[in-house]
């Protein structure tokens, strides 16, 4: 799952948003570093729609123009858990590396004896 | 409407009617929250991933389909590119001093009319142009020629394209139609042949009636690199293209055939045909066919 699209699927795990509220809540969520253009968030969210992990959830007209509110689906909750958790294990795997004790000369001597 | 929302506006056109219909009045909404106060323009990254989308859409949206559906529609717009060209060829030699006039414009007009009512027309009408036109095309010699009937070639093969064309809106119901957005290829180079031959009639007294527009080699070219251009977007027109060499090519074969029977006698050998627009044609249609055959990716 790339990034953006990561972000916009935790971008709703509090409820339904419409589209610049994703924007603005996806770069909440990843300190500003990421930015979606509009272009690359209705993509996204196209995709997701087509592969049911959002879904639409409420149409209104502000100002003369529609909003749609999309909201995440169960299986789209499933798919960004099971993508944290991916990435919870693999940041594992360097958080809680320990460099392996040096081996002391004695131990060098017993190898090679 | 502020300039801002205009240029958003705009900027849609990168994608499908369709999903501008869908999807338009929502997406121009989101950039118009966007974009800071007091531009009068999206920000570049916005620019770029509107057309990046809008390209990608189109690109999805025509290996959706399905290959039987994208074959018969490249083939409807072949055949189209092929009919037009000799529309553009009929009418400027109809509208040319010391020709036999009428029958030729009357002609072009009648198979532009059918290619129009191929995109827009129902079924019906397609059908009934298509039979018109096929008809006219194929007795428009003897109208020509009623002096000479000696030189008496009847237009077989664009009656039988004409046919054709209608034949492949009525499969599958003629529910898909090609996107209009094609008709723009074509069109420009009728438009431009036209142009080149209104603004210079000294050097076109005597207009090609050929299936292939002669002497414009830089418009080809220009039309070439368009379709190439579309292969990344769309590899459908492409292949259209390729069916159009391929006409091309098969329609000078069987009129230098044809010239060599009695009475007429004469013409070219098949060695000294165009056959180099055999490899643009085949390289753009193995190309355009492994493209149309690739399947969309659920990237996530």
């Amino acid at each position: 799952m790339r990034e953006p699209t990561y972000f916009v699927l935790a971008s709703l795990l509090q409820g339904p948003l419409h589209g610049y509220a994703i924007i603005k809540r996806a770069e909440e969520l990843s300190g500003g570093r990421v930015r979606l253009a509009t272009g690359t968030l209705y993509t996204a969210l196209d995709r997701l729609t087509a592969e049911g992990y959002v879904t639409l959830v409420s149409e209104e007209v502000v100002a003369g123009r529609i909003r749609r509110s999309y909201g995440l689906t169960d299986g789209g909750a499933a798919a960004l858990r099971a993508e944290a958790q991916r990435m919870a294990e693999a940041a594992r795997l360097v958080t809680e590396w320990k460099p392996a004790p040096r081996e002391g000369r004695l131990g060098r001597k017993t190898r090679t004896a | 409407m502020s300039p801002l929302e205009r240029r958003c506006r705009l900027l849609m056109f990168t994608y499908p009617a369709e999903y501008r219909r869908e999807r338009g009045d929502e997406m121009v909404g989101t950039l118009l929250d966007t974009t800071p106060p007091g531009r009068t323009w999206p920000r570049p990254g916005d620019i770029w991933a509107l057309v990046i989308g809008g390209l990608r859409s189109r690109s999805v949206r025509s290996r959706r389909l399905g290959m039987a559906t994208n074959l018969r529609l490249a083939a409807l717009f072949g055949v189209a590119i092929y009919l037009s060209v000799v529309a553009n060829g009929s009418i400027v030699w109809g509208l040319t001093p010391y020709t036999a006039g009428w029958p030729y414009w009357l002609m072009g007009l009648l198979i532009a009319v059918t290619i129009l009512a191929a995109w827009f027309a129902r079924r019906t009408v397609v059908l009934v142009a298509a039979l018109v036109a096929a008809t006219f095309c194929y007795e428009e010699p003897t109208l020509v020629f009623r002096l000479t009937p000696s030189l008496y070639v009847p237009n077989l093969a664009e009656a039988l394209l004409l046919v054709l064309l209608a034949a492949l809106v009525l499969l599958s119901g003629g529910r898909k139609r090609p996107p209009r957005l094609w008709l723009c290829l074509p069109g420009l180079a009728i438009a431009a042949a036209l142009l080149s031959r209104l603004l210079v009639p000294a050097a076109n007294w005597f207009p090609s009636t050929s299936t292939f527009p002669e002497g414009q080699t830089t418009l080809l070219a220009v039309v070439l690199v368009m379709f190439l251009a579309f292969v990344v977007i769309d590899p459908r027109p492409a292949l259209a293209l390729a069916i159009y060499f391929g006409l091309f090519l098969a329609n000078q074969v069987i009129m230098t055939l044809m010239l060599k029977t009695p009475p007429h006698g004469a013409g070219l050998s098949l060695g000294e045909l165009d056959w180099v627009w055999l490899w643009p044609g085949l390289v753009l249609a193995v190309l355009a066919l492994l493209l149309v055959r690739r399947r969309p990716r659920a990237v996530l």
